[in-house]
């Protein structure tokens, strides 16, 4: 199966793209699931590229297979085959298989020790992925064929292209342990403590190295600008590489709101608005380009926002709740839906005042909010309904104790008892 | 033109025109001196008697240094500079002073919105605020180079008072180290966030008062009364109908003891403000758990997921945690068959945070075990005389800092409410 050439239906391949664009995040997975059963994987993976960008962010529970362990860390240089040029810095993603191949033929007893070990293993398994990489890394960049291994011209890769393609995948196999490590990191920062030593190591080989390593590691850190300065900082030589790793890696920066569920979608503005707010504290003060590109972004992204948040509302809330309201009787599973909904549209608007606080938010919820300030003061205290408590929660839940304190005091002025 | 100037321009009678025959061009000399106003006053005449609309010189003082504060944090937090030495060079001002002027970032917001609204009480300076910060000995993760660890001892507190909020004058006293259980307070199953597990006590004169850890992870917890920490946290209705159930223990000046605030916690659970879950957990009226189990199960967790976590920083608390879980455990064993009211002296707390560690979502643990280092509540002096408690002291040990601000979402912390409430 090694990278042999599949030519899948452009119009077929278009349409399984669109309908991936499309896709909630669980039919994502589920189409990932598929198309890792599949033995053929050329025409997956020309479908799956559409999506890359939110599956970095879901991170399905992929199987963990040697030729993924092997670029695990190469995975933000990895491009489609038709997108890759010399020169770029990127791996064709058709350079994969002939790579694993030949290490497999290379180290044959190593590589069955670990995909035995490696079996029915997911690659959220981080903690085996960092103990199997620390043995497969440095034997891959041991085994590094010095010739275009069997497979390459088959998997459509040109013979003069294969010194640069084996050049990056050397340079970050020598420093994947390393990377794979700041890369868990990466929800923390990664912390400044962990990011210098390692670029130090890094930096001894050159610039280049350190362009490769950054670009790898970008993508997943929650702070890649404090990550972008704390290299530059480490030497004068440093800085026109971290300028250029950073660049690449805005150039590919997407909010990934599109499709997701609204948990996802939630979770998704925050980290993009949080990720913004980094991006903005220290890159744009003198790079006026960089800083247009972000407030593209941010403006996109807060329309996006502004959208879902009025499509969820009515759809997921305003219709529920109406119904709920017509229920004799309503069990606690519904009215923790509720709340849940809730408490996703609450991420969503926060996140969209981050991003553009031009009060469109505020719009959009504003009905529900004075809606729920009614139910709280009218609904019954106790019953098998939806009573007075629901409605304070969601009340709480999505303007704040404040909001939700006045609208009971409100109804104690009025004579009525407090809840329970 | 002002009257003055436009008195010496006035032309002389000593001017002459002098014409050139050829050019027809006229020369006027103008014998005009300019004269640099010396010294003198501003007046700003305001209509109707109105007061001036300016900034005093004092405020504009503390405006500009807040400023100046936040730019160079602002400079210093992407790494620019590395010390403040660094940026104090290259800003060309003494090293001392930039430390002295960043300490203005660890006001409180209320406090720099006062400022720069001009609310700010009459009397605050620029130096009285920076010797206010230093004396109150709060610190940030991101500003830790700017208070050396003595400066911040273990267990020590700030007291900080409602209706002084609005000023640094809340920083009134330090506390030593608990000596007594009461004094050290009960841990409080707050469903807001920034509250979880905070302490309370019954403080003198203010009513209850809550402990809350430096949000900076620096040792040490302020201690708020309940308006200022409603003030500063918003806590939510199940949380202020949680306190107004511990009302009346304060009426009758009753010192706080665990099984008061499960009582209260029940009462409060029981309005359903903090879920249908946790209303039904209330209505099981469970012994107060001393959750011996969980607690191993918590110390277990903690030793299997620092060999995953990748920080080493963070490896060490885990391990320093684990520790103090256990003993707290194998003290709580010992001293159960002697007397219950130790022993829930001994476990209060700890619970809470066992619970809340195995709900924290696997992406949010590292913030869970700053923020569960921050909550540990610290052993009294009287507690360490107790039966098997005499390790506890031993597992105190000092640990990098970090903040312990990042944390997880109140539906988190109303889950682990009512599992705590539920827990037989």
């Amino acid at each position: 199966m090694a990278g042999r050439t599949m030519n899948p239906d452009p119009r077929a391949l278009r349409e399984l793209q669109q309908a991936a664009r499309q896709a909630s995040d669980t039919q994502l997975i589920r189409l990932a699931n598929t198309l890792d059963a599949l033995p053929q994987r050329a025409m997956a993976e020309g479908v799956l590229d559409a999506v890359r960008p939110r599956l970095r962010h879901i991170r399905p529970a992929r199987p963990l297979s040697i030729p993924r362990l092997l670029f695990l860390t190469l995975d933000p240089l990895l491009v489609a085959p038709r997108d890759w040029r010399p020169g770029q810095g990127t791996v064709p993603r058709s350079a994969i298989m002939p790579m694993a191949e030949h290490l497999r033929e290379a180290e044959p007893v190593l590589v069955a020790a670990i995909e035995m070990r490696m079996t029915g293993a997911k690659l959220t398994d981080e903690v085996l992925a960092a103990e199997q990489g620390s043995l497969l890394w440095p034997a891959a960049l041991r085994m590094l064929p010095r010739q275009p291994p069997a497979g390459w011209v088959d998997a459509g890769l040109q013979t003069q292209s294969f010194h640069e393609i084996a050049m990056i995948c050397a340079t970050l196999w020598q420093h994947s342990e390393a990377l794979w490590r700041l890369r868990m990191a990466g929800r923390d920062g990664p912390p400044e403590a962990a990011v210098r030593p390692i670029f130090r190591t890094i930096a001894a080989e050159g610039p280049e190295a350190v362009e490769l390593c950054m670009c790898a590691l970008l993508p997943f850190a929650t702070q890649p600008a404090r990550v972008v300065a704390v290299v530059a900082g480490l030497s004068q030589a440093l800085g026109p590489p971290a300028e250029r790793a950073l660049d690449r890696y805005l150039a590919g920066v997407e909010p990934g709101l599109e499709g997701a569920d609204l948990e996802s979608t939630a979770s998704a503005a925050s980290r993009f608005s949080r990720l913004l707010v980094d991006l903005d504290s220290s890159l744009t003060r003198d790079k006026p380009k960089r800083a247009q590109h972000l407030q593209a972004l941010r403006m996109s992204a807060a329309q996006s926002c502004v959208q879902r948040l009025e499509q969820e509302t009515a759809t997921r809330l305003t219709t529920p709740l109406a119904a709920a309201l017509t229920l004799p009787e309503i069990n606690d599973l519904m009215v923790k839906d509720l709340e849940s909904v809730v408490r996703s549209l609450r991420g969503i608007g926060e996140s969209t005042r981050r991003l553009h606080a031009s009060g469109a938010a505020e719009r959009v919820l504003a009905p529900v909010i004075a809606h729920l300030t009614v139910l709280a003061g009218t609904q019954s205290e106790s019953g098998p309904g939806f009573v007075r408590t629901d409605a304070l929660r969601l009340l709480e839940i999505l303007a704040g104790s404040a909001v939700a304190a006045r609208a009971q005091s409100t109804r104690s002025q009025l004579g009525m008892s407090r809840p329970g | 033109m002002p009257d003055a100037a436009h008195a010496l321009m006035t032309i002389s009678p000593r001017v002459r025109a002098n014409w050139s025959g050829a050019a027809q061009m006229p020369t006027v000399r103008v014998p005009l001196a300019i004269l640099k106003q010396q010294g003198g006053r501003k007046l700003v005449l305001t209509p109707g008697g109105m007061a001036p609309g300016g900034v005093s010189a004092a405020k504009f003082t503390l405006v500009k240094a807040l400023a100046r504060a936040f730019r160079w944090r602002r400079m210093m937090e992407p790494g620019h500079y590395g010390t403040i030495a660094e940026l104090a060079a290259a800003q060309k001002i003494n090293s001392s002073y930039v430390s002295r002027l960043l300490r203005l970032t660890l006001l409180a917001p209320n406090i720099v919105g006062a400022i720069l609204d001009g609310r700010q009480p009459e009397g605050m300076t620029l130096p009285g605020l920076m010797v206010g910060l230093r004396l109150g000995g709060i610190a940030s993760a991101r500003h830790r180079c700017l208070l050396t660890r003595s400066s911040c001892n273990a267990n020590h507190c700030c007291i900080m008072q409602g209706s002084d909020a609005p000023s640094l004058s809340f920083f009134k006293a330090a506390v030593p180290s608990p000596v007594r259980c009461a004094e050290r307070g009960v841990a409080a199953p707050f469903t807001s966030p920034l509250l979880f597990a905070t302490r309370l006590r019954l403080g003198t004169g203010v009513g209850i008062e809550v402990l809350v850890p430096n949000p900076a992870g620096r040792e040490g917890s302020f201690v708020l009364s309940w308006s200022a920490a409603t003030e500063a946290f918003q806590p939510s209705l199940a949380d202020q109908a949680l306190i107004e159930a511990l009302n009346p223990l304060l009426v009758a000046g009753v010192e706080l003891q665990p099984e008061h605030v499960r009582q209260a916690a029940r009462l409060a659970a029981g309005t359903g403000l903090a879920g249908r879950e946790a209303r039904h957990a209330g209505l099981l009226n469970h012994v107060a758990a001393r959750g011996l189990h969980a607690m191993q199960v918590f110390a277990h967790s903690l030793e299997c997921w620092l060999l995953t976590c990748p920080i080493e920083d963070d490896r060490q608390r885990a391990a320093a945690l684990a520790l103090r879980v256990t003993a707290i455990a194998d003290a709580a064993t010992v001293l159960e068959v002697g007397c219950a009211q130790r022993t829930a002296w001994v476990v209060d707390g700890w619970l809470l945070l066992a619970i809340l560690w195995r709900l924290a979502p696997a992406e949010a643990r590292i913030a869970v075990l700053r923020r569960c280092l921050a909550l540990a509540p610290p052993p009294a002096d009287e507690m360490l005389q107790w039966p098997g408690c005499g390790t506890l002291r031993r597992t105190l040990e000092a640990l990098p800092l970090a903040s312990a601000a990042g944390f997880v979402d109140s539906a988190v912390c109303e889950a682990a409410l009512a599992e705590w409430l539920a827990a037989p």
